[in-house]
């Protein structure tokens, strides 16, 4: 439901793009969903990348208490 | 009364305060931060207080728009960390507490750097009870790190000021980089003095002691600690190495970094202290940047900054406060018991996290504006990441894993009273802002030339930033990609020094125990051998203990004279 939700909202945003004019100082900046793609590509990796980091650095928590 | 330095009321009042009864000893830790504002407001720019020691000029106040602008936002975080500590039935905690904010203003006041150095160094040694107050052994060793850390970074700044002063014959507290240089060209004394600031503002790998130290602080101690120290910093490198190119790309790396370790760490205080470096970055990032737009961003990004994160870290407390855990493991669906900490903690995460009509997007976007204004985009590229970085970890981790989700069973009363009106105080002053920004921008160092709401299409992108930064979070939360949260801790370049280090002089100590052990064997073998020939030659049967017969020496005599005999005659 709530997922749902989310998701007609993030399509509503993206629909309303291209009624708003919006300013661009790049190029790049002004593609058509642009910040919506880079938002969720951003956050898929560093989770993805944040979950591998565990592999190297996680410890028992009593790891400095010995 | 506006002739006294700034923050001494604090210094002062605080060390009165154990002379009152214990149950009154918070309400008055309350009074102190309204005295000392009211003070502030009758303080004018451009006043100053100087005195000379010894034959140096020192300037212990200077009251001008960037000092005042810290002073405000001090008190106001004081005041509302007093309000949340109104419980509290510790006099340690509230004489540090007092004197930790009074010598943090005194700081942003103080117009040398010889009284900087000092308000420097009683930070350090104030605030420390805050994190020792918790009375374990953790918190124990966490805080002697700590300290270790903060007066080193004190040291450095000491040193700094000796060289700076032997170099350029001042030490008035200004820029300290000029337009036109950078530190490649700047002295000892200059760097030294940019380490100094760069420990306490957590730079990359100077940044340990922050998510080491603060986890580990009392409920109430953390909500001090995560207002002034680090923005102490931010107030001194906007003084004195505003436009230092290198700044940005330590910010940049500031920001990214820690939403790494953001994401997979499970005590929630914790997660929240590597919230607070990635915010730094931004500052810093701004403070590099350098330009009127850009130090206007930094600065109102401090002060925005301080309020929610000490919202965040209220509503963390409060959790803590009631369950007794701040485990992301432990904890879910604290909604049904704790429904206003989850509605203050949510209007900080949407804060921190920039929405549009929320404290953080009006402080952002002028240091964002900077950044493209600049054509800095590698830069703005890093930034955008770090802000989908901040929803992940600030915006939905926070409020998601403790008061959603999983259903944790726990069932518990609502904050008391006095926590829920400094949160919701926090709360109203981050929707405030955020919906009338111009509050903010007045008491800015700079004019401000800019409205944030003005272009639609500038909220409207930075909604779809966040919502489809969200909508990622639920897609991997639905395809279980998202790493569960474990009771476990991460590495970080605390390893170094609470392992490595202590392992290695370990493996030393042993080493050299060795080489003695040797040593003495040696050394025996060799003293028992001489001992053994000394006693074949000299011992009851050695050669020369011998007896000798009478007749042999009666020989040996005549043999002696006939020798002598003969001698002569020749």
């Amino acid at each position: 439901m709530i997922f749902r939700l989310l998701l007609a909202l993030c399509i509503l945003l993206v629909v309303l793009e291209l009624v708003v004019h919006r300013h661009s100082t790049f190029p790049w900046e002004g593609w058509l969903g642009f910040y919506a793609v880079w938002g969720f590509i951003s956050l898929f990796g560093v989770v993805i990348i944040g979950k591998q980091l565990r592999r190297f650095i996680k410890r028992r928590e009593d790891y400095y208490d010995e | 009364m506006s002739s006294l330095p700034p923050g001494l009321i604090l210094i002062l009042g605080g060390l009165v305060l154990p002379v009152l009864p214990r149950s009154v000893q918070a309400k008055g830790a309350l009074v102190l931060p309204v005295l000392g504002l009211l003070q502030l407001l009758f303080l004018s720019e451009g006043m100053s207080v100087d005195v000379e020691i010894a034959g140096y000029s020192l300037l212990p106040v200077r009251v001008d728009k960037l000092s005042l602008v810290f002073g405000y936002i001090f008190y106001i975080a004081a005041f509302l960390a007093a309000l949340y500590a109104l419980h509290v039935r510790d006099t340690t905690q509230h004489v540090a507490a007092m004197m930790y904010v009074g010598s943090a203003i005194g700081a942003v006041f103080a117009g040398d750097l010889i009284t900087l150095f000092v308000y420097w160094e009683i930070t350090a040694l104030t605030s420390v009870f805050l994190i020792w107050a918790n009375r374990s052994e953790r918190a124990y060793r966490a805080g002697l790190r700590y300290l270790v850390i903060q007066i080193g970074s004190g040291v450095l700044l000491l040193s700094g000021i000796l060289f700076y002063f032997h170099e350029s014959g001042s030490l008035l507290f200004t820029q300290l980089i000029g337009p036109g240089e950078s530190l490649v060209t700047a002295g000892p004394g200059v760097w030294l003095i940019f380490l100094a600031f760069g420990i306490k503002c957590a730079f990359p790998l100077l940044h340990n002691w922050l998510q080491d130290a603060y986890p580990q602080a009392t409920i109430t101690g953390a909500v001090f600690l995560s207002a002034f120290t680090t923005k102490l910093a931010v107030y001194a490198l906007a003084r004195g190495f505003p436009g230092t190119e290198a700044l940005i790309g330590i910010g940049v790396v500031m920001t990214l970094f820690p939403i790494f370790f953001a994401v997979i760490e499970n005590d929630l205080r914790k997660v929240l202290c590597y919230s607070l470096n990635n915010q730094l970055g931004f500052m810093v990032v701004g403070i590099g940047i350098g330009t009127e737009l850009a130090l206007n961003g930094a600065i109102a990004h401090a002060f925005v900054h301080i309020l929610y994160k000490a919202l965040l870290f209220m509503s963390m407390g409060a959790v803590l406060y009631r369950t007794g855990t701040i485990r992301a493991s432990e904890l879910g669906g604290l909604y049904r018991s704790m429904p206003w900490t989850a509605a203050f903690c949510i209007v900080g995460a949407m804060s921190i996290s920039a929405f549009p009509l929320f404290s953080g997007f009006v402080a952002k976007s002028l240091t964002m504006s900077a950044v493209i204004e600049g054509y800095y985009v590698l830069t703005f590229i890093g930034l955008l990441v770090a802000s989908a970085g901040v929803m992940e970890h600030s915006g939905i981790k926070i409020p998601y894993f403790a008061f959603f989700g999983r259903d944790s069973g726990i069932r518990c009363r609502e904050a008391p009273i006095h926590m829920c009106l400094a949160m919701g105080i926090a709360a109203v002053l981050c929707i405030g802002i955020g919906c009338f920004p111009d509050l903010l921008y007045a008491l800015l160092p700079y004019p401000v030339d800019y409205e944030p709401y003005a272009d639609f299409g500038h909220s409207l992108t930075q909604f779809q930033l966040l919502l489809f930064a969200a909508l990622a979070f639920a897609v991997l939360l639905r395809m279980g990609l998202y790493p569960p949260e474990q009771n476990a801790i991460n590495l970080d370049t605390d390893w170094f020094y609470r392992r490595l280090a202590p392992n290695v002089i370990h493996s030393i100590t042993n080493n050299l125990a060795n080489v003695t052990d040797r040593l003495t064997a040696t050394t025996r073998l060799a003293g028992r051998t001489l001992m053994r020939s000394v006693i074949r030659h000299y011992g009851p049967e050695g050669t020369l203990a011998r007896t000798w017969p009478t007749g042999s020496m009666v020989l040996w005599i005549a043999v002696l004279l006939a020798a002598s005999l003969v001698l002569y005659f020749v």
